[in-house]
């Protein structure tokens, strides 16, 4: 089992003590961790064939990488408000091109057409207001929300 | 009718420091014998300011929930300040909160979640109070200092269960819930539970809405934050 998890929205004090108890749970089980940076735009730019944007968006997570976290507010992983069922064609990364023709009514599917591999999702209820399924239909991912709610 | 979960992560941290901050700011209050407005965050929804404002023993709490009518307020904030043995008056506003006839203060481009920003209302209503009343205004936004630095241990706690929670869930093959926690219970409801409405105050319950103060009467088998 692989979990991936992002934090989204607004930085509310406590998402780094979660993030360290997932991680310390799953590593308890042998399960593998990652996180994606900056909300829903490190799935969205990330390109696993450009090894710079995965390491601009994608972080190994585990005990020794989220030790002491918990005393810290804010969260590790950063957040943005990106919104990946509406994302403006020009900010769009190039894995998209298709999405930006000029018929397109500028916004375009965002994840569901993202070159994620099969993860699990962890996010926070900020920015789950328009989440696309689509993406739950493309990939067999389960996904878990600690919301804000 | 009690809308989504018993807690949202951060609030203990958010009304901790609040409450905190609008303490602290009695004594230059008291010492300058001034009216201090004091704006929070919370968008479209009073539920931080009332907290606070309740916890904290403000005089007045405007919330988002019901626009307030500021020569009636300039009358109750004056009769705070004649009553107060140390002659000062605290006021705490939500961002989201409007003056009766006015609309909310929002500023910038909203965001890829049609969000603007809110805030400006405690600037306004100070200006709107130091005209009404001659007195010195004191005006103090706590903004993002309500959820800046370290979480406080209720935060910690509950933040730690959700995450071991999520990773049990996992676990048992479920998808498509949110952790959370109902009925004082660490629980998991589905994910649309975020969606299905905006949890604001409970205005009939919880707030006078004449005298702008929360009014907390009864309390037996109300959640933790009494809605």
């Amino acid at each position: 089992m692989r979990i991936a998890m992002l934090t989204g929205g607004g930085d509310v004090p406590s998402l780094n003590p979660c993030i360290k108890a997932i991680v310390t749970r799953a590593e308890e089980l042998g399960w593998e961790t990652v996180g994606f940076r900056r909300g829903w735009a490190g799935p969205l730019h990330v390109d696993p064939a450009d090894e710079d944007s995965v390491r601009d968006h994608v972080m190994d997570l585990t005990t020794t990488t989220v030790r002491g976290i918990d005393r810290t507010g804010g969260t590790l992983l950063h957040t943005s408000r990106t919104n990946p069922g509406r994302v403006a064609c020009e900010d769009l990364p190039r894995t998209y091109p298709s999405r930006c023709g000029p018929s397109t009514d500028r916004k375009p599917a965002g994840l569901s057409t993202a070159p994620i591999t099969c993860s699990t999702f962890w996010k926070g209820c900020g920015s789950t207001l328009s989440s696309p399924s689509a993406a739950t239909t493309r990939c067999p991912m389960r996904r878990a929300y600690i919301g804000k709610v | 009718m009690t809308f989504g979960t018993n807690y949202c992560l951060g609030f203990g941290t958010a009304v901790g420091r609040s409450v905190e901050f609008i303490d602290a700011l009695h004594t230059p209050t008291a010492s300058q014998e001034r009216i201090t407005v004091i704006e929070l965050f919370g968008r479209n929804s009073g539920e931080t300011a009332l907290i606070s404002g309740y916890l904290a023993g403000a005089d007045r709490v405007l919330i988002s929930e019901v626009p307030f009518d500021i020569d009636r307020l300039a009358a109750l904030v004056m009769a705070d300040k004649a009553a107060n043995p140390s002659n000062y008056a605290i006021v705490v506003v939500s961002e989201g909160a409007q003056m009766a006839g006015g609309g909310t203060i929002e500023a910038g481009e909203p965001d890829a979640y049609g969000h603007r920003r809110l805030g400006g209302i405690g600037e306004t209503l100070g200006q709107a109070l130091k005209q009404r009343t001659g007195q010195g205004i004191v005006n103090q936004s706590l903004a993002y200092l309500m959820r800046a630095g370290p979480p406080v241990a209720l935060d910690r706690m509950v933040a730690s269960a959700f995450g071991t929670m999520a990773v049990q869930s996992l676990e048992a093959g479920e998808a498509g819930l949110m952790m959370a926690l109902r009925d004082g219970n660490y629980e998991t409801v589905p994910v649309e539970t975020c969606i299905q409405g905006e949890k604001r105050v409970d205005v009939e319950e919880l707030y006078d809405a004449d005298a702008y103060r929360p009014i907390i009467r009864t309390v037996r088998g109300k959640p933790m934050y009494l809605y």
